[in-house]
């Protein structure tokens, strides 16, 4: 189909969009306005696991967050610069003066995708199910607000019972999650097996471990931005079944390009790698007072390595960090030595502090020596079993064995490792955290002496001034001021060494343009379409 | 004229006579030579692997990754710069080791019980067949993983499941030579003799047995064998550091594109040492069964 | 023949029994429980305590399991935990894991059946010994490997064929059998393998046996005397056959859908392991038992059928 001619080319245009509605989703027609912009077809995503409950107040896993973000708009969203924006909300929440009262405008005229209007009473409805529903994953994360009430018909005003930043960021993400009060009324807590709230698509079906189905919604606000008729989520959870899909034809977005593929996907001209650095990160949390398990009382666990601080920063540093970047991942993930990732905010919290990408293996084997501990000194780690766990493991013992450290490695199965590290029954654990927007998400539930996920057993009282006050504390600079404290005493003590953010790599074909990652990883296809 | 007693000079007894027609007959057949000659290789392999291989198998050398075969590295290296000749010396132990103690635990678990259910049948019998059934209901790969994760992945553990797997159908074959031996007329004499049931098990049913168990033995060995890969290639085996051919199968797949020597090496390793056992059964079953003339 | 039946169908359903006790019991052994890997990273106290008490796990497993039961013979597996039904799901997959078996028993019947015939004829002449080794070598691959090699060969360096994934028939009939292809050989050399030693032995028994002698005494041709027997051989052994390698069949199905990144019935097991998702582990053993025991059932009654000894006695020889 060739343009003939500005104006004619405008009226042939309208005159086909009108016919591509009538006919139907499948057509493929050209836009009025953008030569290489189509509209319509089916985009096939390939993910690598199976979501979880498609239920924002239930869900758990990162993939169902992607999901999610096609189908189920939030409160606040992320842009490119990970910063804070409105989505549903009209504008950024305002604080009162204590700053325990929030209030929350929200857009005018919009309908959820079953046609309800989008107000004030289902904000409040959605909240206090999040809040309240047996078993929701977002109560802990809306804990702090003690109550919802409408102002009319589109504010909504909570109240929280102390000063919390960290709430817009949670309402940036499942917590913000408005759903239909008529589905939530029809299905109750089977919501997830046919959702439907605001979004740019809506959900047609689902077949486990298989694929989830979107059809583009009639309802949505800004839906002459929508160009896709379908987006089709396939679960590969094989990463190289993944990468044959993509370069098939198959598949033409796919999300977790595993680094021995990069090289082939680079080559292939048709194809494109859009990357981000994860905002969470991976490293080695050590036991250090986690003998009872999670919650009960923590006391020195007794080994070796649990009692001296000094032999646990020897280890970090005879750690190789550019090593194991080349070697495990092919360089593909950014070393580093904390657990905020470069380019975050909160990043500035570490500057002036020494992160060491080599070895100092002097440095190492002078501390190990003025600990007195007799040598080898030995370490139990638990990996995964997959093989780059096994590569993992493999590097790090010989990186540690030249200043005298024995790692013995525990392949476990994750869940059983999970099992182990909250009940205290493990030394040290390769482990991870995917991280949350906000810089609290990341170290205050590891780190403070009540944080729920504190598997190191580590108590100090610095560290849990520190940790409560950047969380009251309503500017940047004092909340930067606090972490930097936090930091400097973390590395003094290091229950948890950091080793590197992982990249979040996803490929797309060419013949797709609009595909989007943002910090947190998700890849969002909503307003993508087909050249 | 001294005498020589030329008569018991030659006099071997019917055991010794037999042993020596069933070698003569075994080293007529060059295929189950082959077999035996390679199968104790590997054995070899296993026992010895640290006067064999060249280099400490988790040895890593950075500075040669992903190397072709070379004069130092006669296999090449692997992803993390370890050799690979020595990794598949030492891998021998792993698949040997997993393959003879998980076909001697299936038959300690299935001959008591078949030849107890075979020879003295009654209320036993159906109880022994019932519970047979029900673990061969369950694919043997979904018992093993469920295993593994309740056990915790191991070598051991990986023997035990692999044991476990083979045990219904080797009380099968106990249980079906149990039945036919004491139709036997000499083991009806001796009950009709009044000697008791232990000494005629003992003494006429074990014995005549041994022929088949060692058949079924030698066919058992490599499929536990290959039991054993794929229980590391999954994860439930071996744990790394230990170096076994099914775990250097399952890190070679990443590999696939650029160096497919790393997952080539190991499979002919599995599939070599399985062979040589195939044969070497294949030899013995043939060398023992009567209707054989050669 | 009733009496016969009815042994065998009671013995059937005994075994299911145990079998659902003993996957029931055996899910509760996995380490860590649904509430661990649900709770997944922030493992909030209250979450797992809702979860333990959704899947009935606070209660005693007794109880747990006549009311597990109780549903399951009403044909309602219970949902997992995606709030997906189990019954869809096991519905859904299933047949793309019969369609891969079937295929490789096809192939496996074609080429173990052809060549083991072939070398029963020709004994002692190089087709005999180029089929033997052709099964000694189907047997001691192992077939993880031959999937892995011949992704290599076929897919990456020749590109002949995909490197995994599954079309159904209904989609695109070409493409399914390319996919399907390299995955039902592999499964199926193993078959192929045992068929085509079977096949070779008995005819060979046959062969020599007295009333084949009298039929070429009596001048039919040669063609005629295999073929007939040839036949009937072929359904008793490979119905015995295929009974015995089931189970090899389905854990082989395992892996080739793991290889081969087939979405089949085979991988959800696996999967259910490793989420702890009893509800959905439950189901899929339980029906994987279910058509275990029918299978080996129908097999027993088509051996009795072609074999009336076993009929007349009442067990296997």
């Amino acid at each position: 189909m060739r343009s003939i001619g500005a104006r004619t080319a405008l009226l042939g245009g309208a005159a086909l969009l009108a016919c591509a509605v009538a006919a139907g989703a499948a057509a493929q027609t050209r836009g009025p306005f953008s030569p290489s912009v189509r509209s319509g077809g089916t985009l096939t995503i390939a993910l690598d696991a199976d979501p979880d409950v498609l239920d924002p107040s239930l869900a758990r896993t990162f993939v169902g967050r992607m999901v999610f973000a096609h189908m189920c708009e939030k409160l606040y969203d992320l842009n490119a610069k990970l910063q804070i924006v409105p989505q549903l909300a009209a504008a950024l929440p305002r604080f009162s003066a204590d700053k325990q009262s929030v209030t929350i405008r929200l857009r005018r005229g919009i309908k959820f995708n079953d046609g309800t209007a989008f107000n004030a009473a289902a904000v409040k409805a959605s909240l206090e199910r999040h809040k309240t529903l047996r078993g929701s994953t977002r109560a802990s994360e809306l804990a702090p607000v003690t109550s919802i009430r409408t102002s009319g018909q589109y504010a909504v005003v909570l109240r929280l019972d102390t000063r919390y930043s960290p709430i817009t960021a949670q309402l940036a993400d499942r917590a913000g999650m408005i759903l239909s009060p008529k589905q939530v009324a029809a299905l109750g807590d089977r919501f997830g097996t046919n959702p439907v709230c605001v979004g740019p698509f809506s959900f047609k079906e689902r077949v486990a471990g298989d694929h989830i189905t979107l059809t583009k919604s009639q309802q949505y606000y800004a839906r002459n931005k929508v160009r896709l008729a379908s987006i089709v989520f396939k679960i590969l959870t094989d990463p190289s079944a993944r990468t044959q899909n993509l370069r098939a034809g198959n598949a033409q977005v796919l999300e977790g390009l595993q680094a021995t593929d990069i090289p082939v996907v680079k080559r292939d001209r048709s194809l494109r790698i859009i990357k981000s650095t994860s905002i969470g990160y991976q490293g080695i949390t050590i036991n250090i007072g986690n003998k009872n398990g999670l919650g009960k009382q923590y006391q020195n666990v007794g080994t070796t390595f649990a009692r001296a601080a000094g032999l646990r920063r020897a280890f970090s540093l005879a750690l190789d960090r550019n090593q194991i970047n080349k070697l495990v991942f092919g360089g593909t993930v950014v070393p580093d030595c904390f657990p905020w990732a470069p380019g975050t905010p909160w990043y500035a919290a570490a500057k002036g502090i020494p992160c060491y990408k080599t070895a100092q293996v002097k440095a190492a084997q002078r501390l190990v020596n003025a600990s007195g501990a007799q040598k080898p000194i030995e370490v139990r780690m638990m990996i995964g079993t997959d093989p780059v766990a096994a590569r993992f493991g493999a590097v790090v013992q010989a990186q540690v064995e030249r200043v005298g450290f024995k790692v013995t490695l525990a392949p476990t199965e994750f869940v059983t490792a999970l099992g182990r590290q909250d009940s205290g029954n493990y030394e040290t654990f390769a482990v991870g955290w995917s991280g949350r927007v906000d810089a609290d998400g990341n170290v205050y539930q590891f780190y403070h002496s009540k944080g729920s996920q504190n598997v190191s057993g580590y108590v100090d009282s610095l560290v849990d001034l520190t940790l409560g006050n950047a969380r009251k504390a309503a500017s940047l600079k004092a909340r930067l001021t606090n972490y930097k404290a936090f930091i400097k005493r973390a590395q003094r003590d290091m229950p948890i060494i950091y080793l590197y953010h992982a990249v979040n790599r996803n490929a797309a074909t060419n013949k797709v343009g609009g595909v989007q990652v943002f910090g947190d990883g998700l890849v969002r296809t909503y307003f993508a379409y087909y050249k | 004229m001294s005498y020589v007693d030329t008569a018991a000079a030659t006099e071997l007894s019917p055991r010794a006579r037999r042993r020596r027609l069933l070698r003569k007959r075994f080293l007529r057949r060059p295929l189950a030579v082959l077999g035996l000659l390679v199968a104790l290789a590997f054995v070899t392999m296993a026992i010895f692997a640290p006067a064999l291989a060249p280099y400490d198998p988790t040895e890593l050398d950075v500075t040669a990754i992903l190397e072709g075969p070379t004069r130092e590295h006669l296999l090449g290296t692997d992803e993390l710069g370890r050799d690979i000749l020595s990794r598949i010396v030492y891998g021998a132990r792993a698949s040997i080791l997993a393959g003879v103690l998980a076909t001697l635990l299936a038959m300690a678990i299935a001959v008591p019980i078949g030849v107890t259910a075979g020879y003295f049948r009654g209320w036993l019998d159906p109880i022994v067949a019932r519970v047979t059934d029900v673990v061969l209901a369950f694919p043997f790969l979904i018992l093993a993983v469920g295993l593994a994760a309740i056990l915790g992945p191991s070598l051991l553990n990986a023997t035990i499941a692999l044991g476990v797997g083979a045990a219904p159908g080797l009380i099968r074959v106990a249980r079906g030579e149990a039945l036919s031996l004491r139709e036997e007329d000499y083991v009806r004499a001796a009950i009709a003799n009044g000697a008791g049931d232990t000494s005629i098990i003992g003494r006429h049913v074990l014995p005549n047995m041994t022929n088949t168990l060692i058949v079924q033995a030698t066919v058992t060995i490599p499929a536990a064998i290959i039991g054993e890969a794929v229980l590391s290639f999954l994860g439930l085996g071996v744990q790394p550091p230990t170096p076994s051919w099914g775990v250097m199968l399952s890190a070679a797949q990443p590999y696939v594109n650029d160096a497919p020597r790393l997952a080539l090496v190991p499979g002919l390793a599995i599939f070599f040492c399985s062979l040589s056992f195939n044969l070497l059964g294949d030899g013995l079953r043939d060398v023992l069964d009567p209707r054989t003339t050669r | 023949m009733g009496g016969f039946l009815l042994r065998k169908v009671g013995a059937a359903l005994i075994v299911l029994f145990l079998a659902s006790v003993l996957v029931f019991v055996g899910a509760r052994a996995l380490p860590g429980d649904p509430a661990l890997a649900l709770g997944a990273e922030d493992r909030d106290p209250a979450v797992m305590e809702a979860i333990r008490h959704k899947y009935h796990l606070d209660e005693p497993m007794p109880l747990q399991y006549v009311r597990w039961l109780g549903l399951a013979l009403q044909g309602d597996l219970g949902t997992d935990q995606r709030e997906l039904s189990v019954a869809h799901t096991i519905v859904t997959r299933i047949p793309i894991t019969l369609e891969l078996s079937a295929f490789a028993v096809l192939i496996g019947m074609v080429i173990g059946i052809g060549s083991g015939v072939l070398a029963a004829v020709r004994r002692g002449k190089p087709a005999d010994y180029a089929s033997t080794t052709f099964a000694l070598v189907g047997l001691s691959i192992p077939h993880f490997w031959l999937g892995i090699m011949m992704i290599i060969v076929f897919a990456v360096n020749l590109q002949w064929l995909p490197a995994g994934g599954y079309v159904s028939f209904q989609d695109d009939p070409v493409e399914n059998i390319r996919h399907l292809l390299m995955p039902a050989i592999v499964l199926g050399t193993g078959l192929s393998a045992v068929l085509m030693r079977q096949m070779r032995s008995s005819m060979l028994t046959s062969l020599d046996a007295d009333y084949v002698r009298t039929a070429r005494a009596k001048g039919l041709s040669e063609w005629s005397v295999i073929g007939k027997h040839a036949l009937r051989n072929s359904l008793i052994t490979v119905t015995t056959v295929i009974g015995l390698q089931l189970g090899a069949l389905i854990s082989g199905a395992v892996i080739t859908e793991q290889i081969f990144g087939i979405a089949g019935f085979g991988r959800l097991t696996i999967d259910a392991i490793n989420q702890r998702d009893y509800t959905l582990l439950q189901g899929v053993v339980l029906v994987t038992a279910v058509g275990y025991v029918f299978v080996n059932l129908a097999v027993d009654l088509i051996y009795s059928y072609l074999n009336p000894r076993i009929r007349i006695s009442g067990r296997a020889a």
